[in-house]
């Protein structure tokens, strides 16, 4: 005698997600079991769970690298982090504040100029970001935008058969940075992908990765 | 994609529970180096789960963030009446649903797309007797099943929760767990009938 009583049909019956997951806490798994060993449906049923359990656990894994959220979660926070630092004290009285700021702005703007002069061809350095500003994207060799309809396991799988992983976006309009065979993929290698991916229903675009040093 | 974080039994069981406990406690004191490995050992587990909520990879990927967002701005109000893990899934099950409101009605206002044709799309499901077959059908089968409903079945049969732990993930009792997992069984059993294919 196991002094485990036996579960009614229709509580085991709701437990068997449970089992089949291995989840239940002894008392029920012993209950639940028991029953199971005597009731016909609830072991056709329990059968095909375990068939869909295993089919969940095999569906596609996402190749989404880590870095590029985490590189948009730091400038997140480094956005914060800037707001929150305490502001000047505030001075409305006389015009001492405002002509001390005024012979600052004008410091400044001389030192532009020169800077601008003597450098005229800075490349852009401009407070904005773009895809291919983000540092994931230095490292990114396709630029891709997938059609709209295409389901993420269409691209998860398009990105198999190119040995691509994202690593940057997607950007406001949709565009992902894809790096090939971990980086390491020539650029002969690249133009032939893209010339490939070009023509792919699932794809609307497919370029060489916009960089800083690509411009 | 972490393996050793996804897959195993029991969200709590996945990870070292007292590390990410101690985590925590360091991202209260300001610690970013301490929110940069949460956020890798979770990333993976967190975007999974809230791509089968959601069924959008952009909306799963800002939903990350978000949550780290949240861990960063209170980690202290982790009570350390679940594991971190499963806080940290409740989290993101609450933002993921919040995220997919957020894009129904904003698709539902200003686009011309139908939302649910686009979510749903899908095509009936065929006769396919192998495994691979069975992955695809039910990829489009679970695009059938409400977000409520898939957050259950891939809480149970992917993470291999408890339903217990899916109560306090969804924040909603136990008997409701049971029975969106319920519904969604009739629903898949309905769209997936290779599912039965080796029954006796």
């Amino acid at each position: 005698m196991t002094g485990r009583p036996e579960l009614d049909h229709t509580t085991v019956y709701e437990l068997l997600p449970w089992l089949a997951n291995g989840s239940l806490a002894a008392a029920e798994r012993d209950g639940a079991e028991l029953h199971v060993r005597s009731c016909i449906v609830c072991r056709r049923e329990l059968k095909e769970l375990e068939r869909l359990r295993l089919a969940v656990r095999s569906q596609p894994t996402l190749h989404v690298s880590a870095e590029g959220g985490l590189d948009r979660l730091q400038r997140q926070l480094d956005r914060e982090a800037a707001k929150q630092r305490p502001a000047p004290p505030r001075r409305d009285a006389g015009y001492a504040p405002f002509l001390r700021y005024a012979a600052v702005a004008s410091v400044g703007v001389a030192f532009l100029g020169v800077l601008l002069w003597l450098a005229p061809n800075v490349p852009n350095q401009a407070g904005y970001n773009t895809l291919a500003t983000h540092s994931d994207a230095q490292r990114a060799q396709i630029d891709l935008i997938f059609d709209q309809q295409t389901a993420v396991a269409d691209i998860q799988a398009l990105l198999q058969t190119v040995d691509g992983e994202i690593v940057a976006g997607p950007s406001e309009l949709g565009r992902y940075g894809v790096r090939i065979h971990g980086g390491s993929a020539t650029d002969t290698e690249v133009n032939a992908l893209i010339d490939k991916l070009a023509h792919d229903p699932r794809v609307r675009f497919a370029g060489r990765a916009f960089t800083e040093s690509s411009q | 994609m972490d393996e050793g974080v996804q897959g195993q039994s029991g969200v709590g069981a996945r990870t070292d529970d007292a590390a990410d406990v101690a985590l925590l406690k360091r991202i209260g004191l300001g610690d970013r180096a301490a929110l940069s490995e949460l956020y890798t050992r979770y990333y993976h587990p967190l975007l999974r789960f809230m791509y089968r909520v959601t069924r959008r990879l952009d909306l799963a990927q800002e939903c990350v963030n978000d949550v780290m967002m949240v861990v960063w701005r209170n980690s202290q109000s982790f009570g350390g009446r679940s594991s971190v893990s499963t806080w940290l899934m409740g989290i993101g099950y609450r933002k993921a649903l919040k995220s997919l409101e957020a894009y129904r009605r904003w698709s539902d206002r200003f686009a011309s797309v139908d939302f649910d044709a686009f979510i749903e799309r899908s095509e009936p499901p065929a006769e396919h007797s192998d495994d691979a077959d069975l992955r695809d059908l039910l990829e489009e089968g679970m695009r059938h099943l409400s977000p409520e409903q898939r957050a259950v079945v891939e809480l149970t049969y992917f993470y291999g929760c408890s339903y217990e732990e899916i109560a306090a993930i969804v924040v909603c009792p136990v008997n409701t767990v049971k029975t969106r997992m319920f519904h969604a069984r009739a629903k898949l059993k309905d769209l997936l009938p290779a599912l039965g294919k080796d029954a006796p």
